[in-house]
């Protein structure tokens, strides 16, 4: 032997060990580092956050917070290297189909366990589907937008019509309006989303929910006598000029002056158009949601929901559950949708806002909801079909060669 | 200058005296030099383009999401892309883009020459006339769709003016490439400008005074005396516009993402619509070496011409 | 001096000048005026369509303000410096050796490699996102300022390459022969001979390449995820909000963010003035 007694040696490195880890352990517990990539930048979400976030720090002493803002269309980039490379704690991303492209490559973690422990698939319960795959939960919704008719309340008082409340009224009330040299319909479709409200509404209400989310999951064909319905409804106000002439010159954004100074009527978009009008022309916006067609589809809504997720990549998955737990308290995802002019993912939150309420009261009545064109199906056919309605709203006659091309896109897609 | 004559020269170098390292490299200096001076940029070249390219070639033959497993498709990708009808436009807006930017070595070059005096002024002057370049094309971009906004863009008041009814210039399939041309065109024109500078700055003065003697003025001075000594310049101005020309997609992108429906889209668009939007890095990939192999035949074909020149003038 | 110094003209031809001078001034700067115009109002301005006319208030201190107190310009704005100038001193440095051994050294090969600069130039860059994030990310540069200058320094390189070699071609080879012949060595010429005839042509270059990299935003989104290393230009995107782009900010911040450039490009012009030229060293 060498002198050393080994089972002494042994007995100190075993000590050393445990010494070692009681070392690293309660250090690990006390360096609690949080990372978190987020897209909801605007000032006041980004206020909102950075506030929730020293919160957290100040209830859970020995963790830091570290948030990363992005602009959206930046974060749509940097979101696919970033879940690949370095993925932070938790990433903020859109649901449905957008969520689906990263889970089911399995970039996010499944947390289904986390709505039961902290019991809130009652209260997120209409949010739900959208950050569902295949049964499981892969993210938290935060915040939702309805969508619907935003109209300038000075130019229908002058033209003598009040809200409509079924599509003849809509198109009867557009004929008024047009007669009186008013543009019915604003609407700018350079950034190609603005026209997916139209043609997922009429869908919805022609068609109903069951159909529209099969078409958008690529099992209905585009040149299903359905579809050829929906176009042929479409095409109806496009040949009669109720639709902004041009529209592909104007960004989403720069159709809103119409609206805000008189010169169009109606904006079929969301809330969020109203947060940076001027105040004087604030209070002349009102409200009504898309028209009734078909009694049995009425009540089948448009609802964009975003949320938040674990990258499966994540180092502190531990610590993001307990975030993801505060930030659903509802004070805190109340605080931060107002911030962002949106609504929390909560049915039990009280709203103070006339608009807000009536937003809710829609999501909580509807049967069913789907989120957005370019949400709810593959981002490939929906770029297809986005400049797809951008070229039927300027050409209503190709609608035959429009929905071919579609349908040949989709079976290349998802085949 | 010949190899052999190069090699004379050295040999009266034996005259002075000097040390055995000396003697080994001078003997070695004409090749040894050029890799020595080489090693460095050529390295972090190759590692971080020139590989990434042939990696991105290689992608072209799969079938890839950017992210996920990727299947082999072999020629797939390029055979999808040959059967698109949005290629052949693609390709016919490049050839527009390709055509009209040849403008801005021109314009530039003229502007540099009429910029190119001594009054107090001109180096604030000089300074305007290149901030085009400077600033970041995103709100170029949107500063003129906002020229061209058919309701309240600074074109349609003045359409107004004057009785006609505005241009919607952006939703005109066949006006909208122009539209966007004229944008990015600003900014080029900067750049050829700022290189014409740096060109006519290097202009042999006797050689300008000795033309003149003779009697020349004018555009036969301007054209047998000052050009040719303008031609690196002119060489690196034009294939540096070529090059910008077939891979601008920004302004594009910012203006009208490619549209109206696909009226306006250009390869690097597309290819950046596939890689991004679309999540199909492998056809994106497979968009960008076509647009490659494009750019190589004109650039294999200058190159040739280029040295055929400078080698007829030695 | 080319063309006829102006001065030397008659009046109406000097007053002539100056006229048509001015015009084209305005005419070039018009969407500029339009940048500034939209920098200056607010965002209601913008949406009730009043893209040209008088604000409705003078927001630009506003903006501004509101630009700093959002996001760490300050720090943005260092990173953006410290990238680029790296970037232009080490492009200057690796282009200047590669174009002379082009240039002057004739051996084989020489071609093939001018080509590759060449064509590395002219890939689309955005098909190297993949491949280059992999290579950075391997290094372990990732969301660094250093990934943001080596990538630059790569890519820039061989635009400066090319655009130098061909001055250095222009170059006459006696002045290389007599250096050589009084026993100078290699680097001796190209430190002491080369460069300094070189010097309108790095100045052009060196402002060149400070734009190219000071305005680049699609590497700067690829490679650097956290605040820390952020350049100016992914701080601006930044602002664009949430729903609504904040276009006034954008516009403001554009502005700001081109000076440094511009100053650049102001100091240096004078190494762009007439008289440095090759005859002079003839002598």
């Amino acid at each position: 032997m060498l002198g050393i007694d080994l089972r002494s040696f042994r007995l100190a490195i075993a000590i050393g060990a445990a010494l070692g880890s009681l070392a690293i352990a309660p250090a690990n517990a006390q360096t609690g580092q949080l990372t978190i990539n987020t897209d909801r930048s605007g000032a006041g979400q980004k206020a909102a956050m950075t506030k929730i976030a020293s919160d957290f720090e100040a209830k859970n002493p020995g963790t830091k917070v570290t948030i990363n803002f992005s602009d959206v269309e930046s974060y749509k980039t940097s979101i696919r290297n970033f879940l690949v490379t370095t993925p932070p704690d938790l990433a903020f991303w859109f649901t449905g189909a957008r969520m689906r492209a990263f889970s089911k490559r399995g970039a996010f973690e499944d947390i289904s366990k986390f709505y039961a422990d902290q019991k809130l698939k009652d209260v997120m319960g209409p949010f739900l589907p959208a950050v569902t795959d295949s049964g499981k939960q892969f993210m938290m919704p935060t915040n939702f937008t309805t969508w619907g008719f935003f109209y300038n309340k000075e130019v229908f008082e002058r033209v003598g019509i009040a809200p409509p409340k079924t599509w003849d009224e809509l198109m009867a009330a557009a004929a008024k309006l047009k007669a009186a040299n008013v543009i019915p319909f604003t609407i700018g479709t350079r950034d190609l989303w603005a026209n997916d409200l139209w043609f997922d509404y009429l869908d919805l209400r022609l068609n109903g929910l069951d159909f529209h989310m099969a078409l958008m999951d690529g099992k209905e064909s585009y040149t299903d006598e359905r579809v050829k319905k929906v176009f042929a409804t479409w095409q109806q106000p496009i040949e009669k000029g109720y639709f902004l002439e041009n529209a592909s010159s104007y960004g989403w954004q720069e159709a809103i002056p119409l609206l805000a100074q008189g010169k169009a009527a109606m904006y079929l978009l969301g809330p969020y158009v109203l947060t940076s009008l001027p105040a004087d022309v604030h209070g002349k916006i009102g409200f009504f949601p898309f028209p009734g067609i078909d009694a049995k589809n009425n009540s089948f809504e448009e609802v964009s929901i975003n949320g938040v997720g674990i990258p499966s990549g994540a180092k502190n998955k531990e610590l993001a559950l307990k975030f993801l737990a505060f930030l659903a308290q509802p004070d805190n995802l109340a605080a931060f949708a107002k911030a962002g002019a949106v609504l929390p993912a909560r049915t039990d939150v009280a709203l103070d806002d006339q608009l807000s309420q009536v937003q809710m009261k829609l999501v909580q009545a509807a049967k069913g909801t789907s989120q957005f064109y370019d949400r709810d199906t593959d981002p490939e056919m929906a770029q297809i079909g986005m400049k797809g309605f951008q070229e039927f709203l300027a050409n209503p006659q190709r609608a035959e060669a429009i929905l071919e091309r579609l349908e040949a896109a989709r079976k290349r897609i998802f085949k | 200058m010949s190899e052999k004559t190069e090699m004379a020269d050295y040999a009266d170098l034996a005259v002075v005296p000097r040390t055995r390292m000396q003697r080994v490299w001078e003997t070695r200096a004409v090749w040894l030099t050029p890799l020595l001076l080489l090693a460095a940029p050529v390295s972090i070249f190759v590692l971080l383009i020139v590989i990434p390219i042939i990696q991105s070639i290689w992608i072209s033959f799969y079938d890839w999401d950017g992210t996920g497993p990727a299947s082999w498709v072999g020629l797939g990708n390029y055979a999808e892309l040959f059967a698109d009808p949005q290629f052949y436009v693609s390709l016919k807006n490049n050839v527009i883009w390709l055509l009209l930017f040849l403008l801005a070595p021109v314009v530039g070059l003229a502007i540099a020459v009429f910029l190119n005096q001594t009054l107090p002024e001109m180096r604030l002057v000089k300074s305007i006339f290149f901030i085009p370049l400077v600033l970041a094309h995103v709100i170029i971009g949107v500063v003129f769709t906002w020229f061209y906004d058919p309701t309240f863009g600074i074109i349609a008041i003045l359409a107004r003016a004057v009785g006609m009814t505005p241009p919607a210039i952006l939703s005109n399939e066949h006006l909208v490439t122009f539209g966007i041309i004229a944008a990015a065109l600003w900014s080029q024109i900067a750049f050829c400008l700022v290189l014409f500078l740096a060109g006519l700055s290097q202009l042999d003065d006797d050689l300008i005074a000795a033309g003149r003697l003779d009697g020349a003025s004018g555009w036969p001075l301007f054209y047998y005396v000052v050009l040719p000594q303008l031609r690196p310049v002119t060489f690196v101005a034009t294939i540096i516009t070529v090059i910008m020309s077939l891979r601008n997609f920004d302004m594009i992108a910012i203006m009208t993402q490619g549209g109206p429906y696909g009226s306006s889209t250009v390869l690097a668009y597309q290819m950046f619509d596939a890689t991004i939007f679309s999540y199909r890095a492998g056809y994106g990939a497979a968009i960008a070496t076509v647009l490659f192999a494009i750019m190589s035949v004109y650039i294999a074909w200058f190159l040739r011409y280029t040295l055929k020149q400078e080698a007829a003038e030695r | 001096m080319y063309p006829t110094p102006i001065q030397d003209s008659s009046l109406p031809v000097r007053v002539g000048y100056r006229f048509v001078l001015y015009v084209a001034i305005a005419v070039w700067i018009a969407p500029l005026i339009a940048i500034v115009m939209t920098a200056i109002r607010a965002q209601g301005d913008l949406l009730a369509g009043n893209y040209w006319g008088m604000p409705q208030q003078f927001a630009l201190v506003e903006n501004f303000r509101e630009i700093f107190a959002s996001s760490p310009m300050g720090m943005f704005f260092v990173n953006s410096i410290v990238v680029t100038v790296t970037t232009v001193v080490g492009v200057l440095i690796l282009s200047t050796l590669a174009a002379v051994a082009l240039a002057k050294y004739p051996f084989p090969g020489r071609t093939l490699v001018f080509s590759m600069f060449i064509a590395g130039n002219f890939v689309p860059y955005q098909i190297l996102m993949i491949p280059v994030r992999g290579i950075v990310l391997s290094l372990g540069l990732y969301d660094s300022i250093w990934a943001l200058i080596i990538f630059h320094t790569a890519f820039q390189t061989g635009f400066a390459t090319l655009f130098l070699r061909n001055f250095v071609v222009a170059l006459p080879n006696e002045l290389f022969e007599a250096a050589r012949l009084e026993g100078a060595s290699e680097f001796t010429i190209i430190w002491q001979i080369i460069v300094p005839l070189l010097r309108p042509a790095l100045a052009g270059l060196s402002v060149l390449v400070f734009t190219f990299v000071w305005n680049d935003y699609f590497w700067a989104l690829v490679l650097v995820q956290s605040d820390a290393a952020k350049p100016l230009t992914l701080g601006l995107a930044g602002l664009k909000g949430e729903w609504l782009t904040a276009w006034n900010l954008i516009s403001a911040g554009s502005l700001a963010a081109a000076l440094p450039p511009v100053v650049l490009f102001f100091l240096t012009q004078k190494h762009f003035v007439a008289g440095l030229t090759v005859g002079a060293v003839k002598s």
